[in-house]
């Protein structure tokens, strides 16, 4: 032992502990990760982030469920593409999917939106189209019913007439084909339209601040804020029937089941679904289980988890996903700034690096990472990783460079080895900037690991993007803040750690 | 005659065009206190970090302790040379006790050693035992200097290397500690070669003088010799000035 007084061995057997259970944390939770998702999981159900693929995504679960099948859900993927490519990759075993979908956006070919043209060019992909459900959920333009008699617009041709209307889109709706683009040339519209979140743009219309904006037909929210759908006159929009996209190795008793319900939801069933949950505020769970047991399917008990236990599952998954990226990046992040700061070329190099990855949106980063580690926990720990990589690495580095070159030519004459002098001189020098980026990360982290729901990795996210689908700002709290108070135990807890591992007077004063 | 500690043989060191050292030959014998003496730019605290591998000469050769630098493990021998620098450079996040024993433990002294080590040091130098829980900066100038002499000296080094230590602390101070110095310099065998630019310094604690100029030896010898014989008018007038 170095230190006599209880003060420093206090600081020592900490600063062993640290390390050791920094470690250690990590494997144990890669561990688990990996044991959990090879557990048995039986058939593994996606759902897009809007109400109605939540919903169906319930039903089919519920389904399978009552017909004694192992059922995992995987809800709240963000978007086709992400859906499209766990369903590719086997993350997920089906979801439901819509066949105008299919064809423009998955299949990107001339095949007309029906399921059985749909099952040759599916299966070359390893996919398979079940029955379709019976309604056709086509995009349509919506306005506020006053305003569409205001401005005397029923068609969608008529606001060829009006391009100074003001115009929201989804984002989704603006780049695909068969969205805003092919729209404009069909109709020769004129007007600008700004991206906005599906699930913001109604309270949008509702305020007043937009006209038209996007819209599935079989929202619940048309009818919740009286909204009239636009006469698509020149028959722009294809067919959008819904059908459960599965993968073909699904267990073809699981398909038999699921097949179940071709042709059992019209469109009109289907608004009042999505109209129980958006207005009536009733669980997924709920309004899926009394659509079963209204059409004579063997009912499966409702497990009714509280906001207690979703609560705490979903805390507890963030906290796993910010604290293994953290971990890894302060693994990664301590000894490349220890063997980059000698070099300026060389931190400039990492440094720029970097922060290359940090200007990368987050969701862009997300998404980007799909393609390489599928959908679910893996990914969003690799975007966190690479996100907390930047300040622990900028902090390590500055500190390094500024400690004292005399001290650093003493610690070489005396004869301190290379290790020693890190040990010994740098590493606690840098210790209390160190400390500060592992912080700053730290809150990024958390903050950033609200966005890991839209690529299936739960978290308190979850209960944001479904919020978001749902346009609910309860429930969109729910996730929120518990997700700021956990920001703020962790500077509490990093100021604690601080305390204990930095000495008064290396301590730095003032909170960054 | 003892052994040499040090032997020089035309060494030169530059520094991309300006030329720092320029074919010094020097020898120091063992056990002896010589001064390097010379103005700021002298060359003199490179031809100290010449001695323990910190600079490498770019020409010459360089023996210290009997071994040829060119082809030594630095790293022994370092540990082998004390070295001590202005203003202690103690490491600010160590108390003292720390500061002086960190090498001692981490080349495996036992406690016992460590301790009676520490204490003699500590009494040589005068530092009251309570002083070994204080940070550095809860130590006086004076204090922190002792220490930094406490710890080049913790592993009983032949050798001790001085970079203008003492010039950072106050003259009243100063002379206290040279009064420390020269204690520890006589109940240790150790060969001390110490840079200063303050000649009443040098001739106060060294037995001989070495004289840096741009470079180049320009004197050498005995204090005596050179007080009474300075080589040219440069060095008479830097006694002068001096000493007078």
């Amino acid at each position: 032992m170095i230190g006599r007084t209880s003060k420093r061995g206090l600081e020592t057997v900490s600063r062993r502990l640290c390390r050791k259970g920094i470690g250690a944390w990590c494997v144990a939770s890669l561990l688990l990760l990996v044991l959990s998702a090879s557990a048995e999981r039986g058939v593994v159900i996606g759902s897009k982030n809007f109400t109605e693929s939540y919903l169906l995504g319930e039903i089919i679960a519920q389904l399978l469920e009552g017909e004694g099948i192992r059922v995992t859900r995987r809800f709240g993927l963000g978007g086709t593409l992400i859906c499209h490519e766990a369903l590719v990759s086997g993350e997920i075993d089906l979801y439901v999917e819509y066949t105008g979908t299919i064809t423009e956006v998955i299949l990107q070919a001339e095949v007309a939106p029906r399921r059985d043209a749909l099952v040759a060019p599916l299966a070359e992909r390893g996919l398979q189209p079940l029955p379709e459900l019976g309604f056709d959920n086509t995009y349509a333009l919506v306005l506020v019913a006053d305003r569409a008699v205001e401005l005397g617009v029923a068609r969608i041709s008529q606001l060829a007439d009006l391009p100074s209307l003001r115009v929201a889109f989804s984002h989704e709706f603006l780049r695909r084909q068969d969205g805003w683009p092919g729209l404009r040339d069909r109709y020769d519209l004129r007007f600008q339209p700004v991206g906005i979140e599906h699930g913001l743009a109604y309270q949008a219309l509702a305020r007043g601040s937009v006209d038209v904006t996007d819209a599935y037909s079989t929202d619940g929210d048309i009818e919740r804020y009286g909204l009239v759908t636009l006469k698509d006159d020149r028959a722009f929009f294809p067919r959008y029937a819904a059908l459960p996209l599965a993968r073909e190795d699904l267990p073809a008793a699981a398909g038999a089941v699921v097949g179940r319900l071709g042709g059992r939801i019209d469109e009109e069933r289907m608004r009042r679904l999505n109209a129980e949950v958006v207005v009536g505020k009733r669980s997924f769970a709920a309004v899926a289980a009394d659509f079963l047991a209204a059409e004579g399917f063997a009912a499966s008990p409702v497990a009714a988890s509280t906001w207690r236990d979703e609560l705490l599952a979903n805390t507890i998954r963030h906290l796993q996903l910010t604290i293994i990226a953290l971990g890894l990046a302060v693994l990664l992040g301590l000894p490349l700034g220890v063997l980059v700061h000698r070099s300026q070329r060389a931190s400039r190099m990492v440094l720029y690096g970097a922060g290359l990855l940090q200007t990368i949106p987050s969701i862009a980063l997300l998404a980007l990472m799909i393609p390489l580690f599928g959908i679910g926990v893996l990914p969003a720990i690799v975007a966190l990783f690479l996100y907390s990589l930047l300040p622990i690495l900028r902090a390590t580095v500055t500190a390094l460079v500024s400690v004292d070159p005399l001290l650093r030519r003493v610690a070489v004459g005396m004869g301190l080895s290379d290790m020693q002098q890190v040990r010994h001189l740098l590493l606690p020098l840098a210790l209390p900037n160190v400390m500060a980026g592992i912080r700053t990360a730290a809150v990024i982290s958390i903050g950033t690991a609200t966005l890991a729901a839209f690529v299936g990795a739960g978290g308190l996210g979850q209960p944001i993007v479904t919020g978001l689908a749902l346009n609910d700002p309860g429930l969109i709290l729910q996730g929120a803040i518990p997700a700021a108070l956990l920001a703020i135990a962790t500077e509490l807890c990093f100021e604690g750690l601080e305390r204990c591992l930095i000495p008064a007077h290396l301590r730095r004063t003032s909170a960054p | 005659m003892n052994p040499a500690a040090v032997r020089l043989a035309d060494v030169s060191k530059r520094y991309g065009t300006t030329t720092v050292l320029d074919g010094v030959s020097l020898e120091v014998e063992s056990q002896r206190t010589v001064a390097i003496v010379g103005e700021s730019g002298s060359g003199k605290s490179t031809l100290l970090q010449l001695l323990n591998g910190l600079v490498r000469a770019d020409s010459g050769t360089v023996e210290v302790l009997g071994e040829d630098l060119a082809a030594t493990d630095m790293l022994g021998l370092r540990r082998r040379i004390g070295y001590a620098v202005q203003g202690s450079a103690l490491f600010p996040h160590l108390d003292l006790r720390t500061n002086v024993c960190l090498l001692a433990q981490l080349v495996g002294w036992s406690a016992e050693r460590i301790e009676e080590r520490l204490q003699r040091l500590m009494a040589l130098m005068e530092l009251d035992p309570e002083l070994a829980q204080r940070y550095p900066h809860e130590l006086s100038g004076g204090q922190q200097q002792r220490a930094g002499l406490c710890r080049a000296m913790m592993l009983e080094p032949p050798l001790l290397l001085l970079d203008e230590p003492f010039s950072a602390v106050d003259p009243i101070t100063r002379v206290g500690i040279h009064e420390h110095f020269q204690r520890l310099a006589a109940s240790e065998p150790v060969t001390v070669i110490l840079v200063t630019h303050d000649l009443r310094e040098a001739v106060a604690l060294s037995s001989a003088l070495v004289i840096l100029r741009a470079g180049r030896i320009v004197q050498q010898g005995s204090c005596d010799e050179v007080v009474a014989a300075p080589a040219d008018a440069w060095i008479e007038r830097l006694l002068e000035t001096q000493l007078a």
